[in-house]
């Protein structure tokens, strides 16, 4: 499924969006914040995005209940990514982030668990 | 002449002796051709020969002087219907002396009409076992003692009334009635014309009680119910109804209805059937309403992701 995905939507805006996701929103975290990098210091990342207001098929959504966050490092095998429960917030914070370049994407969930696709991809340099 | 003379003369002693002795026995000889007629059921019509010489007639009835009379004949009035009276009669003369008595004759009154035939009879089911029947008062003269119903040939029972109610029947048999009337004295009318019923068939066991449907999907409704309170045959299962079909035969008292269309109402209906396979009423009706369709389709996925400050 992700890889799927992926490589549907992600892969082809990676290159493209790189350099803007550096600049706006990679934080250091913890006593590090804001001093040049250590190798094994770790950065946060958040992210916001738009709530759908309809199903799959177009019809008007009315059970919307949360949404999940999914993220992996590029070059990580396929299935490897990692899955926050965000929440219903349209807006989450990752933290622990080692520098890299990663993959993140979200999807939304209805009060009976049904999942959507995975939004675009948006490729984030995190780190220095 | 000798003999002429003493006839004569023994009939002059004779006549002499007679005139001689003031109260006299009087003789007239007894009267004739006594004739008694009943007039009904309270009178008795007498009349009888003259006798020479009477000046008046005494009616015995029974024994007893009852009247006395100038004319020759008379009427007994006031008596009892059906009875017989013996009459004799004996003339008097002005010196108030009697004569012999008459004949005996022998006389019955009439006897009062017997009642009239019960009309109007009626023969009307009530239920499976039980036929009323009711019918006009018969007239009679002496009055109406009681009357005496017959089912099918057979006496049924006696009532003061005009209306009888024969229970205990069989269901879905047919019966014949007819009734006649007795009156105080004993006179029976002739039975009346006959009237016939047919008793119902007999009723089912009641239907269930707290029946209740409850939608389970979109698809399926789940019936209960209680069984009936009491049945005169045991309840050995139920039939339900979907819409007023019936859509099955369970033996316990559940039933799973599936394949139902989504958010449809559908009205239920339970039915007891006893161990005679005879069912009763259906239970009142309760209805549910299906759940909507399962939400298969998810949301649209989010769009415009983007990195903020953090």
């Amino acid at each position: 499924m992700w890889r799927e995905r992926y490589m549907k939507t992600g892969a082809p805006a990676l290159g493209a969006v790189l350099v803007l996701a550096l600049a706006a929103g990679c934080t250091p975290d913890g006593p590090g914040a804001g001093i040049p990098t250590h190798p094994t210091d770790t950065y946060s990342v958040t992210l916001e995005w738009d709530a759908p207001t309809v199903d799959a098929v177009g019809r008007p959504l009315d059970d919307l209940s949360g949404y999940r966050l999914y993220y992996r490092e590029v070059g990580s095998p396929a299935g490897s990514e990692t899955m926050f429960e965000v929440g219903a917030a349209t807006r989450a914070t990752v933290q622990g982030l080692s520098a890299g370049e990663y993959l993140f994407a979200v999807t939304a969930l209805d009060v009976l668990g049904n999942e959507s696709e995975l939004s675009d991809a948006l490729p984030v340099q995190v780190g220095p | 002449m000798r003999p002429i003379r003493f006839t004569f003369v023994a009939l002059l002693i004779l006549t002499a002796g007679t005139l001689a002795r003031p109260h006299a026995a009087f003789d007239p000889g007894k009267p004739k051709d006594l004739k008694a007629t009943a007039d009904g059921p309270y009178a008795v019509d007498l009349d009888w020969r003259r006798v020479r010489g009477s000046e008046g007639y005494y009616i015995y009835r029974d024994g007893s002087r009852v009247a006395e009379t100038t004319p020759t004949d008379y009427r007994d009035e006031g008596l009892q219907p059906a009875t017989t009276y013996v009459y004799r009669v004996s003339a008097f003369d002005d010196d108030g002396d009697e004569g012999d008595l008459s004949d005996a004759v022998q006389v019955t009154t009439e006897a009062l009409p017997g009642p009239s035939v019960p009309d109007d009879l009626v023969a009307i089911a009530v239920g499976p076992y039980r036929i009323d029947l009711v019918w006009s008062p018969s007239e009679s003269e002496s009055g109406i003692e009681f009357y005496r119903v017959f089912r099918d040939g057979n006496e049924l029972a006696t009532t003061v009334n005009t209306a009888h109610e024969d229970s205990n029947l069989d269901p879905e048999t047919r019966y014949q009635y007819r009734v006649l009337a007795v009156d105080i004295l004993g006179n029976e009318s002739d039975l009346s014309e006959p009237a016939s019923a047919t008793t119902e068939a007999e009723p089912g066991p009641p239907p269930p009680r707290n029946l209740t449907a409850i939608a389970e999907s979109s698809t399926q409704i789940n019936l209960a119910w209680n069984p009936p309170a009491a049945s005169t045959h045991p309840v050995q299962g139920y039939n339900v109804y979907r819409e007023g079909e019936p859509i099955g035969f369970v033996l316990s008292t559940a039933f799973v209805d599936t394949g139902l269309s989504p958010e449809t109402t559908y009205r239920y209906a339970v039915s007891s059937v006893d161990t005679r396979e005879v069912e009763g009423e259906l239970s009142d009706e309760v209805s549910a309403t299906t759940d909507a369709p399962t939400d298969v389709i998810p949301p649209a996925a989010p769009t415009g992701l983007r990195l903020v400050g953090g």
